[in-house]
């Protein structure tokens, strides 16, 4: 027995030598084709100037749920390769005013050098001749337009950087898929006791990402990460058609650190309850007047209407609004309010917040960025990409996987002087509420997300799309449900109606959508009182309620 | 005798009792009546029509794929996949007029992987509400729209939809796939490490696909079917470029419902050789610079790819839209009774034949996805003439009732099955090739041409001198101006009969047929991509290798 047992134990452990010693050797094909492909093709094209490989190698195992019973149990492994190929100069090159252009491509997940170098000489093809091209558009158009306004080189050299992450033990990080989908069933199951909710889902998804990237100027960098995301979401529609959803979102890096089953069943309890009153609350009219917004929404609103107007690189377009180009140094917030942006944390408090890494997508090491100190704008995020009187990547370029990097946020942290209690936020708003002749003010308790536009085609405007809105009265009568509300507004105009903040952070996990894909990202901040807020209606659906009732409920 | 008799008959008919039952009581079935039950029943919107049939479809689906890649394995599911689909379809309105024709084949959705019937009648109730509210919608939009227009009457007389007998019949399941996995997961290895001495080759593969699924299908008609599927296939393929950006690829398949009838690995050694032949022999072969018309062989996998092409989805009715819709598709109602080909050929659709001579036919079925049971035979074409077309239920002017053809999920796409095409005029079929050098001969004809490719119409050709008989492989041509009118210059076919499976049709044809009057011109590819700049890293390590060999000697 005891020699089985040795037996098995050694063949474990070579299966794992096996492994570790594929990813190494996976990491030096990269390596060598890179430096095959600069050399055959600067030969042939001097006009080359850098390369880099990218390789996001993720495995995902996935379970979803829907009113109790499991949907399915998936896992896969994937290769995404993003080659970048300059052609031209620091000053001007191929990836000039533009967001696209990426070619990537899928690598066969083996160890074999062959089929991996065959693959990425293919790619690699394919991007050369597509920068080619591009850079002889470029050249054409600088000819026939104006002198654009941002005179900044398109690319900046970086620090070079060796780092190199363990190597990937599979086998140790493989969740125990029964369990948790036993569990995700069990929070779906109790949706199922609602008999107003159409739909109840849960989905589980865990990710290991092994994230690989080699340059011609001689960075090579291997990085790890993980990401856990548990999501029950509960769907009801009101008599009007109106479709009411309510999730209920927990990050953490691992699957072992997610909140205990009795703590998501409360929460999902509490959600089901939530979705009945919903149902009943009445459609809230469009509004004009005082609000708070809780820490999770004020998080959102800052996400949107500040965070994505500091992205660097966007600011180099001049169909960009380019909201805060020129404010560096002076006021842009209110003095009590500090923001910074800062990938190297993995927790805000003991809350694992989803916009960590190391490295960005350019091989740059991440930094924690000041952006707003006591309201005054110090900095903005910045790829290796300058702008007219910035320049130096800060490790902010990011992108979902076989996109183009660019400015993107990471963990956005909020920060507060003279913070109040929520009870004195309150007596703010309603004081307001009374200056203003309003018979009520809102509390933007819960959103789902948020989008803004940042371009000069369109309003420069931002909407925040709550799921959980209260009426606050002036004359103290209890907080009212309400529902069909958004919360609209153009950026500069809000910032100087931030009176107070809250005294309690709060932290929105979640990811960021922009040109370069979905990034996962967070946003921390304490709850803010606002003295006008502006919402419009949610569009709806018009479509009536099912004509029968829920099958399992027509006995 | 007569105790005897009765006592048969009683056995006959207490047994069928006990599958219908069987099939009623089964978990799939039950959980689509109840929630089917309910809603042809109760589902009715005030001052709207209510649904007068509603069908609903559920698909168990098991689908694998291995595929190997210069000795390893690189396909990264490692267990067949199961996954449910269902499909509601609802017309309102009745059976004369509810614009079925001009709708979708039905409504798909995702069931869950774990059996429960809450879970498939909620998801069955969400989706055929919504199928309701649609179908409704359209359904008095278009009877207002048609107030606009005047429709030919005879047209407007049609059924929109044809009645038929439903029927409650269990034609088996399928199991979850089965098969030594370590075993062909070296097959293909080996298979696919054949591939590795030719380094040129830079895209190859070996595959091994299955499919298996049991359909069931409930209806407010009273049908209750179910019907299993099952197919696998092995495919390999190799593509390279050569200097000059021209591209070249091969490939070779096999399609058979069970894995043992796959052929030896000693036999797929043989195609993997003769795909890097066939490529090697394309890149070195002359260019095709002439023009040519006059008489072709087809043969091997050209056949198949031609008779597919001419005959198996083509020869089908076509409703009109009383909307005045115009698709451009061949009405070849209109030339029901004439001469469409050769009269040496005739087409026939045999769409329940599971074997001919021993070997499985992967493109048979007993009941088609309308529910309805199609003949054993039908001639399509009869010594040239048209006598038929596949239909389903959607009646047209000569067709008002279903043959039963319909072969797709959710679709309405018409197939024999099984397609078989015999020729009055046979020889041997090792005189095919004198045939032809005869008839090219008798034409003044230089040079005649054979073709063996699936993809006959871009396919390499052989060039047979006229002269000497000799065969010599050309390339960049093409096959132009070839269309059904051009089986009325069939010539002649070999005696003998041979099976080619595909997915989902299978075909019983002459092994080779020789066809008058081929147009035969060069490709106008005026534009192809430049070649690879960088080196092919292969090639590379294959120079350093011997270069490192030389230095060590």
């Amino acid at each position: 027995m005891k020699i089985l047992r040795a037996l098995i134990c050694l063949a474990l452990l070579l299966t794992c030598l096996n492994e570790i010693r594929a990813q190494d050797q996976f990491y030096s094909f990269l390596k060598d084709e890179l430096q095959r492909e600069y050399q055959q093709l600067k030969t042939a094209d001097n006009r080359l100037y850098y390369m880099s490989y990218r390789v996001d190698d993720i495995k995902s195992y996935r379970i979803s749920s829907s009113f109790g019973v499991i949907n399915s149990i998936d896992s896969s492994r994937m290769r995404i390769f993003s080659p970048i190929i300059r052609i031209g100069d620091y000053k001007l090159d191929n990836t000039h005013g533009s967001m696209f252009g990426q070619i990537p491509a899928s690598l066969p997940v083996t160890d074999d050098e062959d089929l991996v170098k065959l693959a990425l000489w293919k790619s690699t093809d394919a991007a050369y001749k597509n920068a080619a091209q591009v850079y002889e558009k470029i050249l054409t158009d600088k000819k026939v337009r104006v002198t654009e306004e941002d005179t900044a080189a398109d690319f900046s050299p970086a620090k070079r950087v060796n780092h190199f992450d363990p190597s990937i033990n599979y086998n140790a990080l493989k969740p125990d898929l029964t369990k948790l989908a036993e569990r995700v069933a069990g929070f779906t199951a109790i949706l199922k006791q609602n008999p107003d909710l159409l739909t109840g889902n849960g989905m589980v998804e865990f990710k290991i990402t092994r994230k690989y990237f080699v340059d011609t100027d001689g960075s090579s960098i291997i990085e790890n990460s993980t990401g856990t995301w548990l999501s029950i979401t509960g769907n009801t529609k009101a008599d009007d058609g109106m479709d009411l959803p309510l999730y209920q979102m927990y990050f953490f890096y691992l699957p072992a650190d997610l909140p205990s089953v009795d703590s998501v069943t409360k929460d999902v309890k509490n959600m089901r309850a939530k979705l009945n009153a919903l149902r009943k609350s009445k459609i809230a009219d469009p509004f004009v007047g005082p609000a708070i917004l809780s820490g999770r929404a004020a998080g959102v609103f800052f996400h949107e209407i500040f965070g994505h107007r500091l992205e660097g690189k966007r600011m180099k377009s001049e169909y960009d609004g380019q909201t805060f180009k020129t404010r560096l140094g002076t006021s842009v917030l209110p003095s009590f309010l500090s923001i910074s942006m800062d990938p190297t944390i993995k927790k805000v408090g003991h809350t694992d917040v989803n916009g960590f890494y190391l490295f960005d997508d350019e091989g740059v090491q991440a930094e924690k960025i000041n952006v707003v100190e006591d309201g005054i704008l110090k900095n903005f995020l910045m790829t290796r990409t300058p702008i007219n009187g910035v320049s130096g990547s800060n490790g902010h370029a990011r992108t979902a996987p076989g996109g183009v990097p660019e400015s993107r946020q990471s963990n956005l942290v909020v920060i507060g002087k003279h913070n109040k209690a929520d009870a004195e936020l309150r007596q703010l708003l309603v004081a307001e509420a009374k200056k203003q002749g309003k018979d009520y003010g809102y509390l933007f308790q819960n959103v789902q997300g948020g989008f803004t536009t940042t371009g000069r085609t369109s309003p420069n405007a931002f909407n925040v799309l709550p799921i959980e809105v209260y009426k606050i009265f002036a004359d103290g009568r209890p907080d009212e449900l309400v529902r069909g509300v958004d919360l609209i507004g153009t950026p500069l105009s809000m910032f100087n109606r931030i009176i107070a903040s809250g005294d309690k952070p709060e932290i929105f996990n979640g990811m960021g959508g922009a040109g370069s894909g979905w990034v996962p990202v967070s946003a921390t901040s304490p709850a803010i009182f606002v003295d006008v807020i502006e919402t419009q209606k949610k569009s709806k659906s018009n479509d009536r309620l099912p004509v029968l009732p829920r099958p399992d409920l027509d006995k | 005798m007569s105790k005897y008799i009765s006592a048969l008959f009683f056995f006959i008919a207490f047994s069928g009792v006990v599958k219908s039952q069987d099939l009623k009581d089964n978990f799939y079935v039950k959980a689509l009546s109840q929630e089917l039950n309910r809603n042809i029943e109760r589902l009715h919107l005030p001052e709207l029509s209510k649904p007068f049939l509603i069908t609903y479809k559920l698909r168990n689906n098991y689908n694998y794929v291995i595929r190997a890649e210069r000795g390893h394995i690189t396909s990264t599911v490692k267990e067949p996949s199961v996954s449910k689909t269902a499909l509601v379809k609802l017309l309102v309105g009745d059976y004369h007029r509810n614009f079925d024709y001009m709708q979708y084949g039905g409504f798909p959705v995702t069931l869950p992987d774990e059996d429960s019937a809450d879970e498939i009648r909620r998801i069955l109730w969400l989706e055929t509400d919504r199928a309701y509210k649609n179908t409704a919608q359209q359904y008095n939009a278009t009877l207002a729209a048609l107030k606009r227009v005047t429709v030919d009457e005879k047209e407007l007389a049609l059924d929109d939809i044809s009645k038929i007998t439903p029927i409650v019949k269990d034609y088996g399941s399928v199991s979850p796939i089965s098969f030594d996995r370590k075993k062909w997961e070296d097959i293909l290895t080996e298979l696919s490490r054949m591939f590795n001495g030719n380094p040129e080759l830079t895209t190859t593969y070996c595959q091994l696909n299955f499919n298996n699924f049991e359909d069931y299908t409930v209806s407010s008609e009273g049908a209750i079917i179910r019907q299993p599927s099952q197919s696998v296939s092995f495919t390999a393929y190799a593509n390279t470029t050569d200097e000059e950006g021209n591209n070249f690829n091969e490939g070779y398949a096999f399609y058979a419902k069970d894995i043992a009838e796959l052929p030896s690995l000693e036999t797929l050694k043989n195609e993997i050789n003769k795909i890097i032949a066939s490529i090697k022999n394309s890149k070195k072969a002359q260019k095709f610079e002439e023009a040519y018309l006059g008489p072709v062989l087809f043969t091997e996998e050209a056949v198949p790819g031609l008779l597919q092409n001419m005959f198996g989805n083509s020869l089908v009715t076509r409703r009109k839209s009383i909307m005045g819709y115009d698709y451009g598709n061949n009405d070849y109602e209109d030339k029901l009774g004439q001469k469409l080909v050769s009269t040496d050929l005739t087409v026939t659709a045999l769409p329940k034949l599971a074997s001919f001579n021993g070997k499985p036919t992967t493109g048979s079925f007993q009941v088609d996805d309308e529910g309805v049971v199609p003949p054993d035979s039908l001639v399509l074409i009869k010594n040239g003439i048209l006598k038929s077309l596949l239909n389903g239920r959607t009646p047209t002017q000569k067709f008002s009732k279903s043959q039963g053809f319909v072969k797709s999920f959710g679709g309405r796409v018409l197939n024999p099955g099984v397609l078989k095409v015999s020729s009055a005029s046979t020889i041997p079929a090792d005189s095919m090739k004198q045939r032809l050098i005869k008839i090219a001969r008798e034409d003044g004809l230089p040079f005649a041409y054979i073709v063996n490719q699936r993809d006959y119409t871009n396919a390499d050709l052989f060039r047979v001198d006229v002269k000497t008989g000799l065969k010599t492989l050309v390339k960049n041509c093409r096959i132009s101006n070839f269309n059904i009118r051009s089986l009325r210059r069939f010539a002649t076919a070999s005696n003998k009969q041979v099976l080619s499976n595909m997915p989902n049709m299978s075909i019983i044809s002459p092994q080779s047929l020789i066809i008058n009057e081929v147009e035969i011109e060069k490709q106008n590819k005026t534009v192809k991509p430049k070649p690879t700049i960088v080196s092919n890293p292969l090639l590379d390590k294959k120079i350093a290798t011997s270069r490192g060999s030389k230095a060590k000697k």
